[in-house]
């Protein structure tokens, strides 16, 4: 009879929904699935289980990834303190080459627009002159601070003039005024301050070679850094002879053309002497490229008094 | 919607269409009442659905809707208290002689809700399972959470109740 009952048991199943009560109740789940849908950050059909992969084992790769990060944090860290601390290092120091190979150059990919470009490289000017301005006063100085100084000098210095070049072709003919005038400020400051003599000698456009006579506290010392007086006047050649060569271009862009029947001697093309034709047919000798900040002064008296005419 | 949305959607009603019926008769035979076993089998799915929106994970679709199944049909019951075929009977209900079979081969599918349902709870659910959705005691006992054991003592009893509960009918009809 047990038998027989199971089997009447199965008899059971013939109770089921008609058709149209399934679509029913299918209408109202698909309504309210639409309602309210799965979020998209679920991608994976959430009925399987994820299988994780037989080839990487996240586990045996949990310690060494904790490793490396640790490490990348130790790094980062002691990184970003030398960093810091480099800020203030001088030639000679150990944290130098760190302040002008790494923290300057990361700090100047951050400057992208032209004008950002030129304030940068002009403090990094700067901040070079008085390096050297520094480092020519300590009696100390070694040949590899003074090499170090050198390059870093160098470095900094083509960077402005490109900076210049920027601003120049992008139209910023004042900001680039600016930034010549204020670096030659500093370069006639700094050399006032601490070497009269190399001040001399750079106004009188003869850098002596050898030695350079420093004043301190009323009593004199003599010391030999050539390279640095050497460096001091490559810089102020460089600015002052860009702008002079800004202001000639300058007056010879308001002047106006001459006529055929006027006579142009010597050519302008000389750049030891340019003559212009005025209205009044006069000549005007412009005067020689100056090297030097009292010639620049000089030049611009002479063409002050030009314009007036 | 992404494709993952769809794909999940689509195994969704794909478990709709497969077990529909399973969870109705369940429903069915728990309640007695066609209208509510209706409504409990959609509560069930979208209880499912709920349960897959909030990120989570089902591994066995067909006990996972019979666990949730059976909480709402223990909803229900809290509700509105069952009447048992006894209750009914104490009651004054007459069954009467035609709505059970004289001999256990007569016996339809309404007789077998009928027969199931007068049975305690505790055999109900594992002789549904058993002979009316033809699970295996393993598949019975994973459902319930009981052991395979345990599952297997209930099925005998509850054969033995309603072997017991139609041999006891059969004589009040008899004595008629």
């Amino acid at each position: 009879m047990k038998t027989i009952l199971e089997e009447q048991l199965k008899k059971g199943r013939e109770s089921v929904m008609t058709s149209a009560e399934k679509n029913l109740v299918k209408t109202n789940l698909v309504n309210f699935m639409s309602a309210n849908p799965l979020p998209i950050s679920l991608n994976k059909t959430s009925f399987e289980r994820s299988i994780p992969s037989p080839f990487i084992n996240s586990f045996s790769l949990l310690p060494l990834f904790r490793i490396s990060a640790s490490a990348l944090g130790v790094v980062l860290i002691l990184g970003g303190s030398l960093t810091y601390a480099s800020g203030t290092a001088l030639p000679g120091n150990i944290l130098y080459p760190v302040k002008v190979h790494v923290r300057e150059p990361v700090a100047r990919t951050l400057a992208v627009k032209p004008e950002a470009k030129i304030a940068f490289d002009k403090e990094r000017v700067k901040t070079r002159i008085s390096e050297l301005k520094t480092l020519q006063t300590k009696e100390d100085a070694d040949t590899v601070s003074i090499k170090e100084a050198e390059d870093a000098f160098s470095t900094s210095l083509d960077s402005f003039e490109k900076s210049l070049d920027e601003g120049e072709n992008s139209g910023r003919v004042a900001l680039v005024e600016e930034a010549q005038k204020d670096i030659l400020e500093k370069l006639q400051t700094e050399t006032i301050e601490t070497t009269p003599v190399l001040m001399k000698a750079s106004s009188m456009m003869a850098i002596p070679s050898q030695e350079t006579t420093t004043k301190e506290s009323g009593a004199e010392t003599t010391k030999k850094n050539p390279r640095i007086e050497k460096l001091l006047k490559r810089a102020h050649e460089n600015v002052s002879k860009r702008a002079f060569l800004k202001e000639r271009a300058r007056i010879l862009e308001a002047t106006p053309q001459p006529k055929e029947s006027d006579t142009l001697s010597p050519t302008p093309t000389d750049t030891n002497e340019v003559s212009v034709t005025t209205p009044k047919a006069e000549t005007l000798k412009v005067p020689e490229l100056p090297t030097r900040l009292s010639d620049s002064k000089e030049k611009e008296a002479v063409l002050t008094n030009h314009q007036g005419e | 919607m992404n494709k993952g949305n769809v794909t999940t959607q689509e195994m969704y009603l794909e478990s709709y269409e497969k077990y529909n019926d399973a969870i109705f008769r369940y429903c069915l035979f728990e309640t007695s009442n066609r209208e509510v076993a209706i409504d409990i089998t959609q509560d069930t799915f979208v209880k499912v659905w709920e349960y897959v929106v909030a990120g989570n994970t089902i591994e066995n679709m067909r006990a996972f809707l019979y666990r949730v199944a059976g909480n709402l049909v223990i909803d229900y019951r809290r509700k509105k208290k069952s009447v048992s075929l006894d209750t009914m009977l104490d009651d004054g209900f007459d069954v009467g002689h035609h709505e059970l079979p004289k001999t256990i081969d007569q016996i339809d599918g309404e007789g077998v809700r009928k027969i199931v349902n007068a049975i305690p709870e505790k055999y109900r659910d594992v002789i549904i399972m058993r002979f009316i959705e033809d699970m295996s005691v393993k598949e019975i006992a994973t459902i319930t959470g009981e052991s395979e054991n345990n599952i297997s003592v209930r099925i005998h009893r509850g054969l033995e109740k309603i072997k017991g509960i139609y041999e006891e009918k059969s004589q009040k009809i008899s004595s008629i």
